[in-house]
């Protein structure tokens, strides 16, 4: 009798071989990964840029996303009549030229000439109306909604011309259109729906072409021959985003020459990757704050004492040096310094020990143990920890609760005024749409409250309040500029948060590769990417 | 045998109408509105109710479960609420990449496994014995995350033998198959040097040495078959977990498997994926028990199943 130990191992050998080639007609091939040979003579220049991104893309349908990831990609392939450029200032794109009226209710465009969609279909003002109508309707339950839902009408009076009608004034509007979300979508995908274009984004007018999407692997995009600006055109052939969820494996890959782009490479990498020639690491300031907000309406935190004690506690040097390894800016106004309208109120606040000691004595805090509420990535729980060791130094007790997003949110939104859970919450934010109104209303005015909104103190000011209304009656920049410095002094006297830092965005790159950027609102603009 | 199979085959019907019961209920307990998460940040409540109509969950419960119970008899298990893929796709295209990357494993672990194991049973206390039992140790220590972005540094990075990520040619498989089949082969060592320590010093072990069988034959023929039952256990659940997919292991070296499905659906609270996934992995369990346990028969010709 054969011995049942071969026969086993003979018939598991056999199944891992076919396991193991089997599947390698059917499947897809990862060229780009596979080493490249030892030596390389003279190698012709790369025109395929291999970009790491930390996940996949969730869809690529730009009415219907709201993650950076997805939006970097759709840039790739889709335009607005506006857009931003390097620094967040909005830029005409499909636009030549807009307007807007002075009660901030009606916003006119001008379309350039001669620009086709992927599928050659002409962009024209029915084709900018038919886009802008499908996410504006409510029965299209597209997540983007919100953003052109003030929309009541659009009229195009001429082939060149779309103008667009308020139903109330609102100031940011055009921030809105310049907005990843604002894209114009080919009429033919709008027909197609929101399936088709969720998977299949070919309907854009943008310097590269989607060319396929292989679930949880890559997507490639590849360039547009016949894109209407000549000097935006796409300078490599194509663009490979691949998703790689691990840092480590980013970090590698770039090493290897396997990738060409990284975002985003943890600070601990960045410092380690800054001695390899082979790499270059960049960073820029981001339009985050981060911040602890407190519950304002309940002791100890409407006591303006406790707030100034807490704001006096933290020492933010040490945290921009020590747990962000210097990849971060200092906060001195409640706007990030890219963001339009900002004034800077005061240098970034120094640590008083003492003074924050003496402040909670008078106000009398009796030493109730709060919970500070975080996001639980190793990043966030780390940051939290450093800064309850600093918060305990000057007398608070306070405890960590970090919670995957999912328990987080419905700790928050399962809250309101009178059935308080988080009592403090440490948070970042940044404006999407690049204005100063999405940076402080959903924060902190006073009718966006949980269960409406994401402002976690219940902080409701009249004097916040009122001007945060102002500040939207208006497109007029000049008119806006005085409102919102006043806005920011008032928010920075009352103190509704804890301000803590502004972030920055690093990327690494391979030596020979530059064009490509990330946005201060972390959106990456992968268009210009190229090879030295 | 046969008819044996085929009744513990239809025990699997009341285990899958639990086991979907039990999830249903779980992925709706845990904490989480997928509506909420979907709208995303910056969602006003009338968006977050946009989303809830368009994914279902407005309706009852009970609705849900009938609804989706009621579909996935046909076939059709839903839509996955983030990326509006219908999941069977979504969980066929990683179904065979998972099933690739056990299969391979457990071939690297069985075949060190077992090997390190009947060296070290058979040359007990000499540094054979020591050597393998202490790789062990180190191969069920080592965290597979370390050890994957280390092999990663010096097989694709420092001497650039394999690719450092991805999936579709046999290198793609070397360094992840080798860090999952070590840390399989070191439990698989242990049981099958501590199975084999037993039945070596059987009578019937004696006998056949005494009847003048040869030392490798007595070895593998009468011990290690006879050892083997408890190896086969350990490697069936070792196999059912690696059909589970690793998460570690698959965003580590970017395996488009369903670990990394299954931790996002979660994190996303993405119900019906989780629901089916879970469906699959009770199926998987129950199938690679059965064969386990026929295998018993295969190895033991004393056992029988009637």
């Amino acid at each position: 009798m054969i011995n049942t130990w071969f026969r086993f191992l003979a018939v598991a050998m056999i199944l891992g071989l076919v396991a193991g080639c089997g599947g390698g007609a059917a499947t897809p091939k990862t060229d780009s990964a596979t080493p490249a040979p030892a030596q390389q003579p003279a190698t012709p220049k790369k025109t395929a840029a291999v970009a790491a991104t930390a996940g996949d893309a969730i869809v690529l349908d730009p009415h219907d996303t709201n993650d950076n990831l997805s939006y970097g990609i759709e840039n790739t392939i889709y335009e607005g009549l506006v857009g931003f450029d390097k620094d967040m200032k909005v830029i005409p794109v499909l636009a030549e030229s807009y307007k807007a009226s002075d009660d901030a209710m009606t916003f006119e465009f001008k379309l350039r000439k001669g620009v086709k969609f992927h599928t050659g279909e002409p962009l024209n003002a029915a084709a900018v109306k038919k886009s802008f109508d499908r996410v504006r309707d409510p029965n299209n339950k597209l997540r983007r909604y919100s953003l052109f839902g003030p929309i009541t009408s659009i009229e195009t009076p001429d082939e060149n011309t779309v103008v667009f009608k308020l139903s109330e004034p609102f100031g940011a509007m055009l921030f809105n259109f310049a907005h990843p979300a604002g894209k114009v979508i080919a009429p033919s995908g709008v027909d197609k729906g929101k399936d088709e274009l969720a998977r299949n984004p070919k309907y854009g007018t943008g310097p590269f072409m989607f060319k396929e999407w292989v679930q949880n692997d890559h997507i490639t995009v590849t360039k547009n021959p016949g894109y209407w600006n000549a000097a935006g055109a796409a300078k490599v052939e194509s663009i490979t985003f691949r998703a790689i969820t691990e840092a480590g494996t980013r970090t590698n890959g770039l090493k290897a020459g396997d990738l060409d782009w990284v975002l985003p490479v943890p600070p601990v990498d960045a410092i380690a990757l800054k001695t390899d020639p082979k790499v270059k690491i960049n960073s820029a300031p981001s339009i985050y704050v981060f911040y602890i907000a407190y519950n304002m309406t309940k002791k100890p935190f409407s006591e303006p004492k406790v707030r100034q004690a807490l704001n006096l506690a933290v020492d933010r040097e040490a945290i921009r040096k020590g747990v962000l390894r210097g990849f971060a800016e200092p906060v001195t106004s409640y706007l990030a310094p890219n963001v339009g309208f900002y004034v800077k109120q005061a240098d970034e606040i120094k640590r008083d020990v003492e003074k924050a000691k003496q402040l909670l004595k008078e106000a009398g805090y009796d030493g109730t143990e709060f919970e500070l509420y975080s996001a639980n990535s190793t990043e966030r729980k780390d940051l939290a920890a450093a800064i309850i060791q600093q918060l305990s130094e000057a007398g608070f007790k306070v405890k960590s609760v970090p919670m995957d997003n999912a328990s987080l949110s419905t700790n928050i939104w399962t809250q309101d005024k009178d059935h308080i859970k988080v009592q403090m919450y440490l948070g970042g934010w940044s404006t999407s749409t690049g204005d100063a109104d999405w940076a402080i209303r959903p924060l902190l005015y006073g009718k966006q409250a949980p269960p409406v909104g994401y402002n976690m103190g219940f902080y409701d000011s009249p004097k916040a309040n009122k001007l945060i209304e102002d500040g939207l009656r208006t497109a007029d920049p000049a008119k806006r500029a005085p409102i919102y410095a006043e806005l920011q002094k008032v928010l920075w006297e009352e103190q509704p948060w804890v301000p803590l830092y502004s972030s920055q965005n690093i990327w690494g790159t391979g030596a020979n590769v530059d064009g490509a950027y990330v946005q201060g609102d972390g959106i990456v603009n992968y268009n210009g990417i190229y090879f030295k | 045998m046969w008819q044996y199979a085929l009744r513990r085959l239809t025990h699997l019907i009341p285990i899958l109408i639990g086991v979907s019961v039990l999830i249903f209920l779980f992925v709706r307990m845990i904490p989480g509105d997928p509506a909420r998460l979907l709208a995303g940040q910056g969602a006003t409540l009338q968006e977050i109710e946009m989303v809830r109509q368009d994914l279902g969950l407005d309706k009852k419960p009970v609705a849900q479960y009938f609804d989706y119970m009621g579909k996935a008899l046909r076939g059709n298990f839903g839509k996955s609420m983030m990326t509006r893929l219908p999941v069977a796709k979504e969980i066929g295209l990683r179904l065979w990449p998972t099933v690739q990357l056990a299969t391979v494993s457990m071939v690297v672990a069985i075949v060190i496994g077992i090997s390190a194991g009947v060296v070290s049973a058979v040359k007990r206390n000499t540094w054979w014995d020591y050597t393998a039992m202490v790789g062990a140790l180190i191969g069920v220590s080592i965290p597979s995350f370390w050890l994957a972005l280390m092999l990663m540094y010096l097989l694709a990075v420092y001497v650039r033998v394999f690719p450092t990520f991805g999936y579709g040619t046999w290198r793609h498989f070397v360094m992840p198959a080798f860090t999952l089949g070590v840390g399989a082969a070191a439990s698989i060592a242990r049981f099958t040097r501590a199975a084999m320590l037993e039945v070596l010093n059987q009578d019937y072990v004696r006998t056949a040495r005494a009847k003048g069988v040869q030392e490798s034959k007595v070895r593998l023929k009468h011990a290690l078959k006879n050892a083997m039952i408890p190896v086969v256990t350990i490697t069936g659940l070792q196999f059912g977990f690696l059909l589970g997919g690793t998460v570690v292991i698959e965003s580590v070296f970017q395996w488009p498997g369903l670990g990394t499905l299954l931790v996002n659906a979660v994190n996303g609270r993405d119900y019906p994926v989780v629901q089916t996934l879970m469906m699959l992995f009770a199926l998987q369990f129950v199938l690679i028990n059965l064969v386990v346990d026929l295998l018993y028969a295969v190895i033991d010709p004393r056992i029988h199943y009637a």
